[in-house]
């Protein structure tokens, strides 16, 4: 059920509070515009009035140049409405964009899996965008066309009652239609955006990934899929057009018909002798004037609908919870964090389980290798960990404290991981160690890189921190960008860490040498590696082995190592082979 | 290409629609000269002094007429323009994505979020010029039938309404280059943020794990507080430029009031004539904004085509404009697939002195050379940075060689990018990507492929057992770059990719990182089993290594050295070091030995 138009302007009128006093201006000056639009026709008329009677002409050059006067004032009025309403749309849109991505950031990886970046710049960027066009001009236009519309209306009752109230019914009229069938649009708007968004996701999904798409004749499959992509949005869009242009022309039919009355009439009271010629011309005026409020209400009835289904895609994506519910814990041990698992149990989906009642401890300061086939839940077991995922039964504790009952915030700030995949933003070096995080001095990112040999490299950079890392890191080898990663996460001096095969995509010498520095950052923190390659886990202290979710082993890796009827004394002995076949 | 080339290509592209949408358009805006005219009959009526209500309300009755006829029409063409708008729309976004698929692929010349911009942004620019160049026509035949008309009722308060017009094209002129300038800045502030809203999504988990949703909140603040700044600055000028000549003529009205008293009052300027003069003025005005915002738009889309023609690679920028099919009618053909030519089976690969350097870097690659034949394994091995990978995507055209050549059967390729694909290579990248589609459309790219050869490719990479743990098999979406999948599922899913191209060389760079022991073991070894199999492998396993014809050992960037494991081991310290560390608990000897074994077995 979509929600009620009032509800959604009143949700769009939160972001308009920060924003008050530029608002409050905005009125005052489209108020005090209006009063001058509604002034010149005045002076018309009595120009016309006393050109037909016998005056002086001097009158009639006064009357002129009070015209010209108004009208400079008009221009100047417009043009700082034009302005502020700008201003006060891109500060409020901007304060929507801030709070989407604030928002979608917090949401759970159940979301992030499904959303391509094109989507999300779609969501985040081209919805907000449109609203804010209608921001933007439903201020100086709808606004403004209602109180000009009022302002005639009023003053027309002044002059010749009858004729003021046939206007007034049939703008009333139109106002009644206008708002029956504003939202005839709205939803072929929203499918139009929805298309559009998949659209843009498949471009920028393969722009992304154009290595994989050329170097394996993709390229012509991709063109066929993006006629499709492209066709919907046709489509859609064409049907969303011309529904959303209805209201407009519904307008302009009643209008003509409205004007067409009136003048009808004007001309009846007229030969009745009950206005002047003056008078008569100040209606065809006026009535010239209403042309323009209605056609841009007509007109900002299409930008509405736009924004509405771009306000309705928004406060969906706002409305979306993370499965993810916080505690409010925030105190943790100091120093390395011990963590336990008491029958954990756990699936992507419901039909598909990847840990069965896995159950272990590790003392604060502890290293535990984690061993198993690739999908035996070894990567599951991190993310549970750092709740990216919640278990679906069982406890897991750190330092003693069950982690539901932990805020993120808590969590985040003493827990870290390394994945393989490493992610890069087009930025500064700088931006990229310390993920825009101001509160980092160089010296202490300097110290870390060069712990982890990462230094040199730094230094060969032509701007040192402050180079930028060119379209997403894309001249940076893997290897590199896996340093990078580690780097990263040491800066945030973890008391709890998780290695996700950090050291996968190095070369044995590069690894050999890093290995040093990822044993001394390990020492002043617990430490949970997950690996394939078994030489790695070298100086753990404690070794588990994972097969299909359940734990296979675990136990002191001397003593599983020694044992050769052990699993983990087996997986040795074929790793050696295999290594030497 | 200038704006002016461009925009004739465009028109020349569907010349039907410009011209239904001119004609329509045309009626459109020039139908006002009627109302304007009905209703300076009206008022002369009105002042001939009858008292015949009918006689009177005629000129009004007809005057509302064409009122509706004129929406009629609105409706009409406004149906036409929608079509031309998604014309539009369709062949630049196809141009342009089939202009960056050219590019080589790790060397592009925007990022992927910046890039949208281009298709979304720049392309709305060229739409929204497009419109006016579609209201132009009606708007002229207005404006030019309003001078005339007012010309004959009198010539000098005509001149001093047309007047105007000159000066603020003139100005408009003068104003240009501000104007491109600040809409240049406002495209830039654009670009940035849906550059990092795309990079922010990418790196969703580690901006969580990172807390570093507050840091990244604030540079999403500051980019968008400087997109505001630089919008309104564009804005408020193409907001000025577009209303100067509404705001002048306005203004004009008044020293029209002003020159025609004495007229007025002299009798020789009338009610009807002063009716039909503000009638006309109102509607006027926007005709020669439009003319003043037409020369200000040519100029400002100077920049939208620049940046849409970066998308495309030297000496092809002018295919943004290729007249190219965009099937939004109908279905789209289905892709082609790749002709086989007998002559390009692959006989031997030959890469002479080959060099790359990333631009603002000393890294690169310098002067590499080898020589592979048909059904050999040639594996690359080297430290982190040694060039492994610059040295594959170079070869095959994602990063422009510098120097160097590549030799197929002989002959020279000059365009490896364009050669080196499916059916003669093929190509898993370090770190694969997958797009959100179903896993079997990644693996097949979309291909009607037989089950059998589904079947044979999945056992090749070892994926056989993971489809059945999968919820829906191969059916299972992977989601954006394949998150839904482990990393060695998306490794194994994207080397399937690659074999199901059925190419006659394989490039693996570092096909096993993501993949523990056992699976990589199969792996091979299910290969190796298949005839006539020719490899180009980056690796610094043993699994690999051992399993070598040849093995190009790299140094920063350049051949450290080559030849057999066992040759390389006697000879070469790096690769010793190499080799060591890989088994760092297993003594020297070993391996050597290991290989000798391995060269006896294959001997």
């Amino acid at each position: 059920m979509p929600p009620k138009s009032s509800l959604s302007m009143s949700w769009m009128l939160q972001y308009l509070r920060p924003v008050k006093g530029r608002m409050a201006l905005l009125l005052l000056l489209l108020l005090a515009t209006t009063a001058l639009q509604l002034v010149n026709p005045l002076i018309v008329q009595r120009f016309i009035d006393r050109a037909n009677e016998s005056g002086a002409l001097s009158g009639l050059l006064t009357l002129a140049g009070l015209y010209l006067a108004i009208a400079v004032l008009i221009q100047l009025f417009t043009i700082s409405v034009v302005y502020l309403g700008n201003d006060v749309s891109w500060r409020a849109t901007n304060r929507i964009r801030g709070g989407l991505l604030k928002h979608a950031l917090r949401l759970d990886m159940k979301f992030h899996n499904v959303k391509t970046p094109g989507e999300m710049i779609e969501r985040i960027d081209g919805d907000v965008t449109h609203m804010s066009n209608f921001f933007a001009l439903f201020i100086a236009k709808i606004v403004g066309s209602f109180v000009l519309l009022a302002g005639i209306l009023v003053y027309m009752f002044f002059y010749d009652w009858p004729i003021a109230a046939v206007m007034t019914a049939f703008t009333v009229a139109s106002i009644c239609v206008m708002y029956a069938i504003r939202d005839m649009g709205v939803n072929a708007s929203q499918a139009e955006r929805q298309a559009s968004a998949a659209l843009f996701g498949l471009i920028e999904e393969r722009i992304a990934g154009i290595e994989d798409v050329q170097a394996n004749g993709g390229v012509p499959r991709l063109m066929n899929r993006y006629h499709r992509a492209m066709r919907k949005v046709f489509l859609t869009g064409r049907r969303a057009w011309m529904l959303r242009v209805m209201p407009w022309n519904v307008t302009v039919v009643l209008f003509t018909v409205a004007v067409t009355a009136v003048l009808l009439l004007s001309v009846r009271q007229y030969l009745n002798g009950h206005i002047t010629l003056g008078t008569l011309f100040l209606f065809f005026q006026y009535t010239q004037m209403l042309n323009e409020p209605i056609e841009q209400l007509g007109d900002q009835m299409q930008e509405f609908q736009k924004a509405k289904s771009g306000m309705r895609r928004t406060r969906e994506l706002l409305s979306l919870r993370s499965e993810i519910k916080e505690g409010q814990e925030e105190w943790l041990p100091e120093g390395p964090l011990s963590v336990s698992f008491e029958g954990v149990s756990f699936g992507y989906n419901e039909d598909h389980r990847v840990l069965h009642d896995v159950s272990f401890e590790l003392k604060p300061g502890e290293r535990l290798g984690l061993v198993g086939r690739t999908g035996s839940g070894k990567s599951s077991i991190s993310r549970l960990l750092l709740r990216l995922y919640n278990s679906d039964r069982g406890v897991i504790r750190i330092g003693g404290t069950d982690i539901r009952n932990l805020s993120l915030p808590a969590l985040y700030r003493r827990v870290g991981m390394v994945t393989q995949d490493v992610q890069l933003f087009d930025g500064t070096l700088r931006d990229n160690l310390t993920l825009f995080n101001p509160n980092l001095t160089d010296e202490e990112i300097l110290r870390t890189t060069e712990q982890l040999g990462l230094r040199s490299w730094i230094d060969a950079m032509p701007a040192g921190l402050d180079s930028r890392l060119s379209s997403g890191g894309s001249s940076l080898s893997a290897g590199e960008a896996q340093l990078f990663a580690l780097t990263r996460v040491f800066l945030t001096k973890p008391s709890l860490i998780i290695l996700d095969e950090p050291s996968s995509r190095l070369d044995a010498a590069t690894e050999a040498a890093l290995q040093t520095a990822v044993d001394q950052l390990l020492a002043q923190c617990t430490g949970i590696v997950i690996a394939h390659r078994l030489s790695t886990l070298d100086n753990v202290d404690k070794i588990m082995v994972l097969r299909q979710g359940r734990i296979a082993e675990f136990g002191s890796r001397e003593a599983l190592a020694s044992d050769p009827t052990s699993e983990y004394g087996r997986l040795l002995i074929t790793n050696r082979e295999e290594e030497l076949a | 290409m200038t704006v002016t080339r461009f925009m004739g290509r465009l028109f020349s592209y569907t010349p039907s629609l410009i011209i239904i949408n001119g004609l329509l358009w045309g009626l459109f805006h020039s139908l006002p000269v009627g109302i304007g005219l009905g209703m300076k009959w009206f008022f002369d009526r009105a002042t001939a002094g009858s008292n015949d209500f009918f006689w009177l309300a005629l000129p009004l009755i007809v005057v509302g007429l064409v009122r509706f006829v004129r929406t009629g029409t609105f409706f009409i063409a406004f149906y036409q323009w929608v079509r031309y708008i998604y014309h539009v729309q369709a062949w630049l976004r196809r141009n342009m994505l089939a202009g960056i698929m050219r590019w080589p692929g790790r060397n592009l010349p925007a990022s992927p979020g910046e890039a949208m911009t281009r298709f979304r942004d720049d392309v709305d620019e060229v739409v929204e010029y497009v419109e006016s160049w579609v209201d132009f026509w009606g708007r002229l035949i207005y404006a030019a039938a309003c001078i005339v008309i007012m010309a004959r009722i009198d010539w000098k308060i005509t001149a001093v309404a047309i007047l105007p017009l000159v000066a603020v094209s003139l100005f408009n002129n003068l104003s240009g280059d501000r104007a491109r300038r600040y809409s240049a800045s406002n495209r830039e502030a654009t670009g940035r943020i849906t550059g990092f809203i795309a990079e922010t999504f990418g790196a969703a988990q580690a901006v969580k794990l990172g807390q570093a949703e507050e840091h990244v909140l604030g540079r999403f603040e500051k980019l968008n507080e400087n997109r505001r700044k630089a919008a309104l600055r564009d804005s408020l000028f193409k907001q000025f430029m577009q209303s100067l000549n509404q705001h002048v003529l306005s203004i004009c009205t008044g020293v029209i009031l002003l020159v025609c008293a004495a007229e007025m009052k002299a009798g020789r300027f009338t009610v009807g004539d002063f009716a039909l003069f503000t009638s006309y003025l109102t509607t006027f005005s926007f005709s020669v904004s439009l003319f003043g915002y037409m020369v200000f738009q040519h100029k400002r889309l100077k920049i939208g085509l620049d940046r849409m023609r970066t998308l495309f690679r030297p000496g092809e920028k002018d295919l943004i404009a290729e007249h190219s099919e965009i099937h939004i009618y109908g279905e789209a053909p289905e892709a082609e697939e790749p002709k086989e030519r007998e002559e390009d089976r692959l006989l031997s690969l030959e890469v002479r002195g080959l060099s790359y350097s990333y631009p603002d870097s000393d890294n690169g690659i310098q002067d590499v050379g080898f020589r592979l034949t048909r059904g050999k394994f040639l594996v690359v091995t080297g430290r982190v940075g040694a060039g492994k990978s610059t040295l594959v995507r170079t070869l095959l055209g994602l990063l422009p060689k510098d120097e160097g050549t590549i030799h197929w059967n002989g002959r020279a390729i000059e365009d490896p990018a364009e050669f080196l694909k499916p059916p003669r290579s093929a190509y898993t990248p370090q770190v694969p990507r997958l797009f959100s589609d179903t896993l079997r459309e990644n693996i097949t790219q979309g291909k009607d492929v037989a089950p059998e050869r589904l079947d044979r490719v999945l056992r090749l990479s070892v994926m056989e057992r993971d489809i059945k743990t999968l919820e829906n098999g191969l059916d299972t979406l992977v989601g954006p770059r394949g998150v839904m999948l482990s990393g060695g599922q998306i490794q194994r899913a994207a080397t399937a990719r690659m074999l199901m191209t059925g190419s006659d060389l394989f490039i693996f760079d570092d096909l096993s990182s993501a993949l523990d022991v056992e699976t990589e073991k199969t792996l091979w070894e299910r290969l190796f089993q298949e005839p006539d199999v020719t490899c180009i492998a980056v690796s610094h396993r043993r699994a690999a290594l051992s399993r070598a014809d040849h093995i190009l050992v790299m140094k920063d960037g350049k051949v450290e050295a080559e030849g057999t494991l066992a040759e390389l081991l006697e000879t070469s310290a790096e690769m010793r070091l190499l080799w060591q560390g890989e088994e760092t608990s297993s003594a020297e000897t070993h391996g050597e030995d290991a290989a000798r074994e391995k060269e006896s077995v294959r001997g």
